[in-house]
């Protein structure tokens, strides 16, 4: 059971580190294992998850493609916080009730109003009251 | 073979205990871990997933070989290693560079009146 646990793990490396080194990684598993030392086993099992850990993050580049995916999930959740945070776009707060029947718009985030004349009220700016405009 | 030492140097522990114990003769993977446990008193070990990143590393910088079998009864797993003669030169260069570190570190030590800071 030990053993093939420990083989599992040296099966995970890369497999070029595999074909190089596996073989003489479980012999020494072997040596040690035969002699007993349940400290010298826990070490080795240790050991065997550092360096796979190593082999694949450092000395593969597989820290790339994990940057790369974090890098991603960043960039897609701050879109998203930007879309979520920007200001409302204009809306109608009331509906228009001045004489000549000039909108009101406004925008809550800008706190401001924009006043636009009806299609009668541009033909004729006059009609306007001052106050409106 | 590129033979601007000081680029390797210095060595980090791990490389300067592997070559170290290749110095005297060929060694297979477990002899070395087994020689620098020796060679450090048991304070430093080295387990079989470090010491193979880092004889890989040594082999690709030319510092260390691949050595032919003692015997046809070998474990077919086990492999002999050994130092190139570039390899020697780099730990030389290293002790060297021990060497010199050790005297200054005596000399300021040995010093009657340490200059404090202003």
């Amino acid at each position: 059971m030990t053993r093939a646990l420990y083989q599992g793990l040296v099966w995970l490396h890369p497999p070029a580190f595999r074909a190089e080194f596996g073989g003489e990684m479980q012999w020494i598993f072997d040596q040690i294992f035969d002699e007993g030392s349940a400290g010298g086993l826990a070490a080795l099992f240790a050991d065997a998850v550092v360096s796979l850990l190593r082999q694949w993050i450092i000395r593969y580049g597989t820290w790339k493609i994990a940057a790369a995916f974090i890098g991603g999930i960043l960039h897609m959740w701050l879109v998203f916080a930007c879309l979520m945070l920007r200001p409302p776009l204009p809306r109608i707060l009331e509906p228009a009730e001045e004489p000549c029947g000039t909108a009101v718009l406004g925008c809550v985030a800008l706190d401001k109003e924009y006043r636009i004349p009806c299609s009668s009220c541009e033909t004729s700016p006059n009609s306007i009251p001052e106050s409106q405009r | 073979m590129p033979e601007d030492l000081g680029s390797f140097l210095p060595l980090s522990a791990a490389n300067l205990y592997i070559l170290f114990s290749l110095a005297a003769e060929d060694r297979h993977g477990y002899g070395i871990m087994q020689e620098v446990t020796r060679q450090s008193s048991g304070q430093y070990k080295l387990g079989p997933g470090t010491l193979y990143d880092n004889l890989q590393k040594l082999m690709n910088r030319g510092m260390v070989e691949d050595a032919p079998r003692r015997s046809a009864d070998d474990d077919p797993r086990r492999r002999y290693y050994r130092l190139t003669e570039f390899g020697r030169r780099i730990l030389a260069a290293e002790v060297a560079r021990l060497e010199d570190l050790v005297r200054e570190a005596k000399s300021h030590l040995r010093a009657p009146n340490p200059r404090r800071a202003t």
